[in-house]
């Protein structure tokens, strides 16, 4: 679900650099002040969890394939500003190392995959966790995901309003909402299901284990 | 036989007359042999974007040279037919795609200077062990580095 170089016009990653910026900012303060010699060593196996879950491509019917995220997870145990941090680690080296996304994309894909997921998540979570922990837990991933791609698509669908050449031509990406929305949300319902129940094993585990930082 | 005749003549001199634009409704063909240029692509995972679409930009100009489909082997063939910096553009509808800037010389022989995402350097799983092997460096650089404020002197 990341973004490359060159689809989204400087219109739109310009403010979005700008509304991301100070949001790293106030995330590696709230990091700062929470760090602590047990959390560092888990926040990397976490961190690192998230990015092995981006790059691994599962096929999806139709032919296309698609990845998880692993930011939910990050959200639920460490909370939604280190989540939003971590994940554009993650982002970051997914772009200068594996070649996916890209670094003019990186304040869109931060702001969708890490900050709307995380936030997302951690709020469903928090309302829905009177209908059980395995549920609450479920649904808030899968609509932490779902808003993610819901984000992404919108951003995309808009390009060929935002930024066109003279005769009407679109300069970055070509294709309207009515082809991004259906394009991103259909096989995302399937990829944030699988991330539902992976996070559901993971948190359940890190509950046991004492692990959550983010949990009253 | 006559009056036949005549008409036809005229008919004739009509088709031999009129514009060559206006006698433009059958499709010819010739095979060209010519060198293109064959820009391949594939995902990441290795699966190629069959069948997507893209599009092929002169040097300089907003409005597409060529456009289609990328074919079954997941390549894109254009000739270009001007020297200079040539884009090529592929998306796919869920947000994914790619733009290859090369260069084409005099001779219309093209070469890539620079795509955004360039998946045939390296091998995958290895760059994905690299990224892996960054990011846990850089939090074992950062315990590190905690570890020598919080010890005294």
């Amino acid at each position: 679900m990341h973004i490359p170089d060159g689809l989204i016009s400087p219109q739109t990653y310009l403010p979005a650099l700008a509304l991301a910026a100070p949001l790293w900012v106030v995330a590696a303060r709230r990091l700062r002040a929470r760090m602590g010699d047990e959390l560092l060593p888990r926040l990397a196996v976490f961190t690192a969890l998230a990015f092995l879950l981006s790059t691994l491509m599962l096929p999806l019917p139709g032919g296309t394939s698609g990845h998880l995220l692993g930011v939910s997870l990050l959200a639920l145990v460490f909370g939604p500003w280190v989540a939003f941090l971590c994940y554009t680690l993650v982002l970051v080296l997914q772009a200068v190392v594996v070649g996916a996304g890209g670094i003019t994309a990186l304040p869109v894909n931060a702001l969708t995959l890490g900050l709307v997921a995380a936030w997302v998540t951690w709020g469903g979570y928090r309302l829905l966790r009177g209908l059980g922990e395995t549920l609450a837990v479920a649904a808030a991933t899968w609509l932490g995901i779902m808003s993610a791609a819901l984000v992404l698509a919108l951003v995309l669908g808009l390009q060929p309003v935002i930024a066109q050449a003279a005769d009407g031509t679109p300069l970055f990406f070509p294709f309207g909402v009515a082809v991004t929305l259906p394009a991103l949300l259909v096989p995302h319902a399937l990829i944030a299901a699988g991330e539902a129940a992976l996070t559901v094993l993971v948190f359940r585990h890190a509950r046991k284990r004492r692990w959550l930082e983010a949990m009253p | 036989m006559k009056i036949f005749s005549c008409w036809l003549l005229l008919v004739l001199a009509w088709s031999c007359l009129v514009p060559a634009s206006a006698r433009a409704h059958a499709l010819l063909h010739e095979i060209v042999d010519a060198d293109t240029v064959v820009v391949k692509l594939s995902f990441a995972g290795g699966d190629a974007p069959l069948f997507e679409p893209y599009e092929v930009y002169r040097p300089g100009a907003d409005t597409p040279f060529q456009a289609g489909r990328v074919n079954a082997q997941g390549e894109i063939s254009f000739r270009p037919d001007q020297p200079g910096e040539w884009r090529v553009k592929v998306f796919t509808e869920d947000g994914h795609g790619t733009v290859v800037r090369l260069v084409v010389d005099e001779a219309m022989a093209a070469a890539v200077i620079q795509a955004t995402q360039s998946q045939h350097r390296h091998w995958y799983a290895g760059r994905v062990l690299a990224g892996l092997g960054y990011l846990l460096g850089l939090f074992g650089i950062w315990a590190l580095w905690r570890a020598r404020r919080a010890t005294p002197g």
